[in-house]
């Protein structure tokens, strides 16, 4: 095979290399996307599953919390955590990151699907965009909102190619699912706000060119995506908390406290070597987009934009910017470097070398299901303070529990309902407020024992390392009960 | 044909370049006190009166006790000499008028770069500003500053180099000889080079002037040879320092330290939730969207830099106001054909070009200095509060260091880094310091600053290992807590700002 500009001679590949090539890429994506769970917020999903599965209801108020137990929660993704906890009762752990990898690499499927110059040009684009996405990947309820998110833009792409509105028509009972199963469902209405634009951006083009007699496909092309918003707003609201639930995306954007504090919603920092794919996207845009010199559509423009921005500005929205860019990337290198390909039939021996290529790969990606299934455990001792609740459970001590905010899920799951939470990652139930003052309080602030006697805690369970774990061992009133080296725990003494 | 002979008004009424002098010029000296927000200018002002004061430059360490006589390389020692003599004459008001000049001619020249790339003036107004904005982030009373202006000097010799125009190539030598003598950022003049000539590389490739080999190359391609020519004799132009090569190492050794990378704030990648992040990001965009739709060439250079600069803003925040004086010029000329396709805004655009080209006025950019110069002399306060340049007292121990003037304390002082530059400007040569924000002296008294700020385990040894007597802390640092709970330690001042615990 050999890689030439435009005008040198075609390239010599076959149809069977090509074919093996996507097969092991996926297959490659996919043995990445195998993670042990490490989400902190992964657990209280699990157990709120467990709670909806066993209860038959949603709930609307926080049950697993004794400083905020009874406010309106709303439990956005409780169809992802009836989900997970479906999951995990069949298949138990290992189930979970299966499917979850699964459900990454079908959403790079989508990603592919969507791309030009498949597979070499493709497949390389997808793969810096999967890198980029890596540092986000795990077994959470967002990783569904971004296959959605996919196919989404999936849809909508082949509305542009085809302007078969029947394509377009599951875009409606999806946001009925997304809703259900993640906030993220707000992304939707943004994109479809995004297509809009770029068809009227259109029309104002062909007006100003004077080519009245093409302006009425984009017209109709505007109404019909009008028309699938409306229907998609209209299916939004087909959610247990109603129109409620339409604000709440925009409240967790604006919240200070979960911006500020919250290490996702953080701006990438190029400095971390995870981040460096991402730095390499970007520059890969500019680099092949100004070299290339490819006309691309307003639409994909703005969405490379608008997604670029999202992803510079908090690092959970990178996987965004790679789905929405990565075509993008393909359509400009294509310009740039052109793989022209000369299908040969494979004879009987590649044929063989081929199907022993996936066998090896598949193999590969078997071992590795088994290695991170068993670093799960290992996964938890060294993330939670796993020893530490095994401590609590064997000896109970009475008294409520402050804990960091993110081991407050692992606490839910492993000490529900007989112990609650201080604090844990359902930011929003908290408020920001109420997050400042538990701030101050793991900063061994003044006052920080008026506010845990106010709150009734006799029991802290922090990382040995936190300043109010200083303070505590200084204390007079306070006396280790555990630790090692993942958590401390102290106990009351009066 | 008969001359025509420029009126009294032509000499009279301002250029824009000239209104934006005078608007850069009158800026910096509003928003002065805000180049005090860092505690190094203090050490610059007295390193430079050193220079004045002795007419030599030191090339071992002075302020720092922890790092006596260790070699300190005087990478800054020209502009530390500039802002001492602003600060001889006029003091703090002084250095800010260094600064104000300094930027005031880095924008100016900026706008002629817009100009000379055929930017429509109604653009090449704003976007010279929105460039001054992107780069007020660093606006500080320190040698970067001066980077800002080599590198608006280099940037357009370098372009019109690579389009093969001429330009005598002395000029570039000298340029990084004052350059190197001025800040440490002038190793970016040779990625700007590299970008050159790996664009001039591209570029005869692309063409098919390439011949067989690098020889034939360099000797068909008198635009990459002068190139390569420039860039050899800029080199060897930086090893005219007081140190020679060790400028180059220990430049290298401290841009490559991933611990200091991560520790000050200036190198951390920009925060997009903030407003300067937001210019930057709105920067990229536009340079994006305007040279895509862009139906002028541009050339391999210009997306090599592009490219390159925009991954080193993205990296480092300290490099944003570097990346817009680099890039800005590079897509702003690709704005005129967006312009013309308005023929009200392009007609303005004509007739202020007409304007322009008949007007032959320096006054106003000479007036305006000169009555600033003289307010300033005479006491007058241009700063937006009226009350004179300062260092901030929220963000630096001033009342504490009036204090320790008036009970002075005896043996080593423990210090805030921050915190440095500026008790060396207020208490050298009574006192030396612990740290300052200079970082030469290396990354193990960086972490034993850290290891005593936090008091993270085995901090009593730091203090025993340099025998420190008395500390002086943010008060709300969490040392500061553990001291005042340690009966071995005396709270002998405390404020708002600083604590001040001596050693029983």
């Amino acid at each position: 095979m050999r890689i030439t500009g435009t005008t040198n001679a075609p390239l010599t590949t076959n149809a069977s290399l090509r074919q093996l090539f996507v097969i092991i890429l996926f297959l490659a994506l996919f043995s990445m996307a195998l993670r042990p769970i490490a989400d902190p917020d992964f657990w209280w999903h699990l157990r709120t599953g467990q709670v909806i599965f066993e209860t038959r209801a949603i709930p609307h108020a926080d049950p697993f919390s004794f400083t905020n137990e009874g406010k309106t929660w709303i439990a956005h993704e409780w169809l992802s955590e009836i989900l997970l906890y479906g999951i995990y009762r069949i298949g138990g752990y290992g189930l979970l990151i299966l499917t979850f990898a699964a459900i990454i690499t079908a959403t790079f499927l989508l990603v592919y699907l969507r791309s030009a110059e498949r597979p070499y040009i493709a497949g390389f684009a997808l793969l810096l965009g999967a890198l980029a996405t890596a540092p986000t990947w795990g077994v959470r309820p967002q990783m569904i909102s971004y296959l959605l998110f996919a196919l989404f833009l999936f849809l909508l792409d082949r509305y542009a190619e085809t302007r078969k509105t029947k394509t377009l028509i599951p875009i409606p009972i999806l946001m009925l699912l997304w809703v259900n199963l993640h906030a993220g469902y707000a992304l939707g209405f943004a994109i479809l706000g995004i297509y809009i634009a770029g068809n009227i951006f259109e029309l104002i083009k062909a007006k100003i060119a004077k080519t009245g007699s093409t302006n009425s496909p984009i017209l109709k092309n505007i109404l019909t995506l009008c028309g699938i918003l409306v229907l998609s707003i209209l299916a939004a609201l087909a959610n247990p908390n109603g129109i409620r639930l339409l604000t709440y995306p925009f409240e967790t954007l604006s919240s200070q406290a979960m911006q500020q504090n919250i290490q996702e919603w953080f701006s990438p920092d190029f400095h971390q070597i995870e981040w460096q794919p991402l730095a390499w996207l970007i520059l890969a845009l500019v680099g092949a987009g100004l070299l290339g010199r490819k006309s691309l559509s307003p639409t994909k423009i703005v969405l490379a934009l608008v997604f670029g921005y999202m992803a510079l500005r908090s690092m959970r929205h990178v996987p965004l910017f790679a789905i929405a860019a990565v075509p993008v990337l393909a359509e400009e290198i294509g310009c740039v470097v052109r793989i022209r390909p000369q299908v040969q039939r494979p004879n009987r021996l590649m044929k063989w070398v081929n199907l022993l290529l996936v066998m090896c790969t598949v193999l590969i990606a078997g071992l590795r299901f088994v290695s991170v299934s068993q670093e799960q455990v290992n996964t938890e001792k060294e993330e939670f303070p796993a020893a530490a609740v095994d401590w609590i459970i064997q000896h109970h001590p009475a008294g409520n529990i402050f804990n960091t905010y993110g081991w407050g899920g692992y606490l839910i799951w492993r000490l529900y309902p007989e112990y609650h939470v201080y604090i844990d990652g359902r930011a929003d139930v908290y408020g920001d407020t109420f997050i400042a003052d538990y701030l101050r309080i793991e900063g061994g602030e003044p006052g920080w024992e008026a506010s845990l006697s106010l709150n009734g805690v006799r029991i802290v369970l922090i990382e040995p390392w936190s300043l109010l774990a200083r303070d505590l061992r200084q204390s007079a009133d306070w006396e280790i009960a555990y630790s090692d080296e993942q958590s401390i725990l102290f106990i009351h003494k009066k | 044909m008969k001359r025509e002979t420029p009126s009294l008004a032509n000499y009279l009424l301002p250029r824009l370049q000239d209104l934006i002098f005078v608007t850069i010029f009158y800026f910096v000296l509003r928003v002065g006190a805000g180049l005090f927000r860092d505690g190094d200018p203090g050490r610059h002002i007295i390193s430079g009166q050193i220079i004045l004061g002795t007419l030599t430059i030191p090339s071992k360490e002075l302020f720092l006790y922890t790092a006596k006589d260790q070699l300190a390389p005087p990478y800054a020692w020209l502009a530390e000499v500039a802002y001492a003599a602003g600060y001889k004459a006029l003091e703090l008001s002084g250095v800010v008028l260094v600064a104000a000049l300094v930027l005031a001619v880095t924008f100016t020249l900026i706008y002629h770069e817009l100009i000379r790339r055929e930017t429509p003036r109604l653009l090449a107004v704003p976007l010279t500003l929105w460039t001054a904005a992107l780069t007020a982030i660093h606006w500080l009373a320190r040698p970067h500053l001066f980077s800002f202006l080599f590198m608006a000097l280099l940037v357009p010799r370098l372009a019109r180099l690579a389009k093969g125009e001429k330009v005598p190539l002395w000029q570039f030598p000298l340029i990084l000889l004052i350059w190197a003598n001025t800040h440490t950022a002038f190793i970016f003049a040779f990625l700007i080079w590299a970008a050159f000539i790996a664009g001039n590389l591209c570029e005869s490739i692309r063409e098919k002037r390439s011949l067989d080999n690098g020889c034939a190359i360099s000797n068909h391609n008198p635009i990459l040879r002068k190139l390569l020519i420039s860039a050899g004799l800029s080199f060897a132009a930086t090893f005219v320092n007081p140190v020679g090569w060790r400028l180059w190492q220990l430049v290298l050794e401290h841009i490559s330290s991933s611990y200091l990378a991560n520790l000050i704030s200036e190198y951390q990648s920009p925060n997009f939730h903030e407003i300067s992040g937001w210019f930057f990001l709105i920067t990229i965009v536009a340079s994006i969207i305007v040279l895509s739709f862009s139906n002028k060439k541009h050339t391999a250079a210009e997306t090599i830099l592009l490219a390159a600069w925009t991954a080193l803003g993205l990296y480092a925040s300290r490099n944003i106001p570097l990346y817009a004086a680099v890039t800005v010029p590079l897509w702003a000329g690709h704005a005129m054909q967006f312009l013309d396709r308005i023929p009200a805004l392009a007609r303005v655009n004509h007739r202020i070009e007409a304007i322009e080209a008949q007007l032959r006025g320096r006054l106003w950019t000479i007036l305006v200095t000169l009555v600033c110069i003289a307010l300033l002399a005479t006491g007058t306060k241009l700063d937006a509060n009226r009350q004179g340049y300062s260092f901030n007292k929220v963000e630096y121990p001033v009342e504490a260091v009036d204090w320790i003037q008036s009970h002075p304390q005896d043996g080593n002082m423990f210090n805030y880094f921050p915190w440095g530059g500026y008790l060396i400007y207020r208490l050298w040569p009574r006192y030396q310091v612990f740290i300052d924000g200079q970082f030469f002296y290396g990354e193990t008294l960086i972490r034993q600053h850290e290891e005593i700020l936090n008091a993270d385990p085995g901090w009593e040894d730091v203090i025993q290992q340099y025998d420190i007597r008395w500390m002086l802390v943010p008060a709300d640092s969490t040392i500061a807590k553990v001291l005042q709970e340690d009966s071995g330690w005396l709270l002998l001042y405390q404020d708002q700002t600083a604590d001040l615990f001596r050693l029983r």
